[in-house]
């Protein structure tokens, strides 16, 4: 059996972060809508499944960032991981963190103009910014990097 | 429709040195989505990356790259 070249495991990898980064914000955004609707009132204790749903939230949204951030692949070698990284990677990445700025712009302005109508608490506001800062980079990254895969 | 930024002639100069996407792109160090972007025209290289590839297949940058006419120069 020959072994794949760096280039080709990179291309796998790649496929799989896109897959991830595609899947993972869609069940982050539906999650949030259910987490919502069957959410106790602030004023009143959290449930332990609150607290373990809002528990999860932060730790799903921290691996998120931290594949959107690295490049993932850190269980192959220096030159796959640096491939995983390139040049056209990186300026995708700069323009979904523009996305991303834009969106939390947009999002806190819209909280900011709705706050003398609806009351939210601190974490709820939070909840929602953390949201739309992680799963718009993350979709607006796999946007580019599969428009950039086709011939 | 706009002009491109840059005119690329990487896909013709590739396929005359008769090497794939793949093949090219191990060789400059970047994936082959990097310069499928490049010969698309949707993603414009750094000045190290369009040096490797004129080093790659053997031809000076401007065989690979040029502005389109019409661009202003600063003299």
């Amino acid at each position: 059996m020959t072994s794949a070249s760096p280039g080709e495991i990179a291309e796998r990898t790649q496929r799989r972060r896109n897959r991830l980064l595609w899947l993972v914000p869609m069940l982050f955004f539906i999650w949030q809508g259910a987490f919502f609707s069957s959410y106790a009132r602030p004023h009143t204790p959290l449930r332990a499944v609150e607290l373990v749903s809002l528990g999860s939230h932060l730790f799903l949204a921290v691996v998120l960032l931290f594949v959107l951030a690295t490049g993932g692949g850190w269980r192959h070698g220096k030159t796959v991981r640096a491939l995983l990284d390139d040049e056209s990677t990186q300026a995708h990445r700069a323009q979904a963190y523009a996305a991303g700025f834009w969106a939390l712009a947009l999002c806190a302005a819209g909280l900011y103009a709705a706050a003398p109508f609806v009351q939210l608490a601190t974490g709820d506001i939070a909840h929602i910014l953390l949201s739309v800062a992680v799963a718009v980079p993350a979709l607006r990254f796999v946007m580019l990097e599969r428009r950039a895969a086709r011939d | 429709m706009t002009e491109p930024a840059l005119i690329s002639r990487l896909k013709a100069v590739r396929t005359e040195a008769g090497l794939t996407q793949a093949e090219l792109a191990e060789r400059v160090g970047v994936t082959r989505k990097t310069i499928n972007t490049v010969e698309n025209g949707v993603f414009i290289p750094s000045t190290v990356l369009a040096l490797k590839l004129a080093r790659a297949l053997s031809t000076p940058v401007e065989g690979l790259f040029q502005l389109p006419d019409g661009v202003a120069t600063c003299s």
